[in-house]
């Protein structure tokens, strides 16, 4: 599968390392973005280094003549921006919907009843939000786009900043943009 | 219902946390460079925001105020501040690990978001019951999310406009943002 894409306005692209080599096809760990990065503190504050991050399952070839890829080389990855987008929606502005609807809902009843109302709305918009996840699971799932250019500057060493986290996470289906 | 909206559009354009309080200024400047960054901070930042003024009121009223410990309320903020992001950071995993990678990075910036303890403290002083505190939470937070938006929108065509040298990157992102506060004062008064 050719897995070259590219640059497009409709992808949101990232960074990947390969972090192993499975016959013909390879395992990518996306790097974090760590908005943090530079802070000599990032190793203690929590937002670093010790979350679990996701991997996919990719085709080591990249086509076009290009030679295969190889354990630490580093990838861009795009992510369909229109469903990062309505995933962002569901997961943040559905629960808030739904809680502040109960809230308005309760309204002229005491607090008592109001927070009630807020935990129960907040609760059946995390569910509904869950189920819908299931959905657009698959259209989350990053393409590879090609080979980084120059990484130097923009990714790190994981030996040295623990820049890749995670552990892992089995993604069978690739899909193609 | 009006209550609720007067509400809603008093804390979103005329009295905008950012261009009329000056809360959060650090986000605004530094994840306005782009469209995705904005929206993802602001989303965010919404159900963060909306969540913690509701659990700050919760955290007055049934334990500071009626203990007389009101003393420890920036403190105690700061701590169910911290824990709603937490919290935040887990649902997101759960629901949907790929947006959690994508952007999830945003999360642990709002911990340190003054317009998140400024709109908690403001709200608690105003004396509102539940579901008007909670409004003006999400209010806040939708004003704040607006502005976003739309800095990052001008941030975009002024990265391709012909500035002068010295001007460009955030010095005329500033003059903009002084530019957009002054746009909104123009609210000022409406709704009554």
């Amino acid at each position: 599968m050719n897995t070259l894409h590219e640059p497009d306005d409709a992808l949101i692209e990232g960074l990947a390392r390969v972090v192993a080599l499975d016959r013909d096809q390879v395992w990518l760990l996306a790097e974090q973005p760590a908005a943090c990065g530079s802070c000599a503190t990032r190793s203690a504050c929590g937002s670093g280094s010790a979350k679990p991050g996701a991997s996919w399952r990719a085709p080591r070839s990249l086509g076009h003549g290009q030679p295969p890829l190889s354990l630490g080389d580093t990838v861009r990855i795009g992510v369909d921006r229109s469903a990062l987008t309505r995933a962002s929606l569901t997961a943040y502005a559905l629960p808030l919907a739904t809680m502040l609807m109960a809230v308005v809902a309760m309204q002229g009843a005491s607090d008592a009843m109001a927070i009630a109302a807020a935990l129960f709305g907040l609760l059946l918009g995390v569910a509904a939000a869950r189920l819908l996840a299931r959905r657009w699971r698959h259209a989350l799932v990053p393409v590879v786009l090609g080979r980084a250019a120059n990484t130097a500057g923009s990714s790190c060493s994981p030996s040295h900043t623990g820049a890749l986290r995670g552990i892992a996470i089995p993604v069978v289906q690739q899909r193609s943009l | 219902m009006q209550d609720f909206l007067l509400v809603l559009l008093s804390t979103a354009i005329v009295n905008n946390v950012v261009l009329a309080k000056f809360l959060g200024l650090c986000p605004f400047m530094g994840t306005s460079s782009r469209l995705d960054t904005a929206m993802g901070m602001s989303l965010a930042t919404t159900f963060v925001l909306t969540l913690s003024t509701g659990l700050v009121w919760v955290a007055e009223s049934l334990v500071l105020a009626p203990l007389g410990l009101s003393f420890l309320r920036t403190l105690t903020f700061i701590l169910v501040i911290a824990a709603v992001v937490q919290f935040t950071e887990m649902v997101i995993r759960r629901i949907s690990p790929p947006l959690y990678e994508a952007l999830g990075v945003y999360l642990p910036l709002i911990t340190t978001n003054c317009a998140v303890l400024g709109v908690a403290l403001l709200t608690v002083q105003a004396g509102h019951g539940f579901a008007a505190s909670l409004l003006r939470g999400f209010g806040s937070a939708v004003g704040f999310g607006l502005v976003l938006v739309i800095f990052a929108g001008l941030r975009e065509r002024l990265a391709l406009a012909d500035v002068p040298k010295v001007f460009e990157g955030a010095p005329i992102g500033f003059v903009t943002a002084g530019i957009l506060s002054l746009a909104f004062m123009g609210f000022a008064g409406l709704g009554g």
